[in-house]
């Protein structure tokens, strides 16, 4: 299978959910900008691209994580600007001003455990919730091993277990 | 307790912008450029695109003084008689601030004062876009910091949401129950251990700094530049001026009553490849003389942190650019100080 066939197939199955997992992170700019990023060294690395060791939503997760940390001290503006005001993470182009003042207290509590996140503990996290990898996908995205994907989650968990505890839910989830 | 209740915290989370999507025009482009360019050089690497920005907590404050050269000891070069200021190098000021730090008697507040520290951030260029509205945030930290460091501290902090264009001038007249400001509570802590992440666990890190932190960095400038970078690789930045610059001059506190440690930061600064001196430099209505960091990786992004005469934090400013759409972002952070006899 030639060069541009892999990448392109690869951009049709996951580009998407790639894109919108690092908008909601980092926004709609930095998700073209990150995803561009990832698709470049992935047709540049493909040689390296190994089928047996977490799949191709693993290794383009990893590539993206990676790009991502650059990222990591505007993202954590934005959790903690969140957490004080109702106005989305996300530029988004529906009209969502309306919709982003109804951002629950139960979301906002947990924006500042998760500003507070390292950069390697918040990826485990949101690549866990977000991403939808599981923890085979998740080690071999971040190359650490499982048992350390485990116990990341399990900490993060907990201090996010901990702000809701102090913010409890007064209505659903939206 | 049920499967549910376990897991509802992550239940809350992936509620949390749950209803973006990504873009079609924005993949179409991508798609374009990546697949449909030419295969890149082989020493093609990733680029910064955006800079880290200082955390807000980070509340080295100064007074608002007239620019002037540091006059300390055969450090920093004099002026000559035409006017003209010689050429400044980082070593020279950070050298200078270093033998200014030691010999300064720091203001303190007396028993029952409180030092009252405000750090202002706000995007000053690539507001907030949220469909078509425009948007800039501004938010406003104030911490009071008692006489005796290890008692409580108090933080409090508001945000604005400022419209920059005729469409959110509009949308907000059309929606006057929108609010456009916010106002944090009252937040206490000893030893300004604000983010501890659990009780009794106030240890803090460059990031967040602390009177617990501060007090067990090492005092020797090298082992200072080693904790840094090792904190910068440990959290998705590099070890370069602008990302070492960002770390270290984020431990220039007010609250940080240390002398010796504010004196060896500035000498470890001055061992950053990457750091250059703007003798005539201004953020803001500010001006003075500033340190100027530039990335590794893309030289549009970098950060400048301004000082007073007396080698205070005024301000700082860092800029990137994204190289896809060569959009321009700018946050600024500035900071005041004052002795105050009471907090909230």
């Amino acid at each position: 299978m030639s060069t541009p066939n892999l990448i392109a197939e690869l951009f049709d199955a996951h580009a998407a959910e790639l894109y919108r997992y690092l908008a909601r992170r980092a926004g709609h700019t930095v998700a073209e900008e990150v995803l561009s990023q990832t698709f470049l060294i992935a047709v540049e690395q493909q040689h390296r691209y190994d089928s047996e060791r977490g799949g191709p939503r693993a290794w383009l997760y990893g590539i993206a994580a990676n790009l991502l940390r650059h990222h990591y001290r505007s993202e954590t503006r934005k959790w903690q600007a969140y957490a004080r005001f109702p106005l989305g993470l996300v530029e988004d182009a529906a009209d969502t001003a309306a919709s982003r003042a109804d951002a629950t207290a139960a979301q906002r509590s947990l924006a500042r455990p998760i500003a507070e996140l390292s950069a390697a503990d918040r990826d485990v996290l949101l690549l866990y919730a977000w991403a939808d990898l599981s923890y085979a996908e998740i080690a071999a995205a971040l190359n650490i091993p499982v048992g350390t994907v485990r116990s990341r989650l399990n900490r993060a968990r907990s201090q996010l277990k901990a702000a809701l505890a102090d913010n409890p839910i007064q209505e659903n989830v939206s | 307790m049920t499967q549910l209740h376990d897991d509802l915290e992550l239940e809350v989370l992936r509620s949390i912008n749950s209803d973006v999507s990504a873009n079609p025009a924005a993949l179409a482009r991508v798609r374009t450029r990546t697949l449909g360019a030419p295969k890149p050089p082989p020493s093609w690497r990733p680029r910064w695109t955006k800079l880290a920005i200082v955390a807000v907590s980070a509340l080295a404050v100064g007074v608002t003084a007239a620019v002037a050269l540091p006059k300390t000891g055969s450090s920093a070069p004099a002026s000559t008689t035409t006017g003209q200021q010689a050429p400044l190098t980082a070593g020279q000021f950070t050298s200078a601030a270093a033998e200014a730090s030691l010999l300064r008697a720091p203001l303190r507040p007396n028993p029952g004062q409180y030092r009252k520290v405000t750090s202002t951030w706000e995007v000053v260029k690539g507001a907030n876009v949220t469909g078509d509205q425009s948007y800039r945030q501004q938010s406003i930290q104030t911490t009071w910091v008692p006489a005796n460091p290890d008692d409580t501290w108090v933080r409090t902090s508001e945000t604005w949401l400022l419209p920059t264009d005729d469409a959110s001038k509009k949308y907000l007249a059309d929606h006057p129950a929108f609010k456009t400001h916010e106002v944090g509570p009252t937040e206490r802590a000893k030893r300004g251990a604000f983010n501890a992440a659990a009780a009794g666990d106030e240890t803090g890190d460059w990031g967040s700094p602390t009177t617990s932190f501060a007090n067990q960095l090492p005092r020797d400038p090298d082992a200072l530049l080693a904790s840094a970078k090792e904190w910068n690789l440990g959290h998705g930045t590099k070890d370069d001026g602008a990302d070492l610059l960002t770390t270290l001059t984020g431990m220039l506190v007010p609250e940080i009553d240390d002398p010796e440690l504010r004196s060896a930061i500035f000498t470890a600064i001055g061992k950053v490849s990457g750091v250059e001196v703007n003798q005539a430099a201004h953020i803001g209505e500010q001006s003075g003389i500033s340190l100027r960091g530039t990335s590794s990786e893309n030289s549009a992004n970098w950060g400048e942190v301004l000082f007073s005469a007396d080698y205070q934090v005024l301000a700082t400013e860092w800029h990137t650019t994204s190289i896809g759409t060569g959009e321009e972002l700018v946050d600024r952070v500035t900071y005041r100080s004052e002795i105050v006899d009471s907090a909230p």
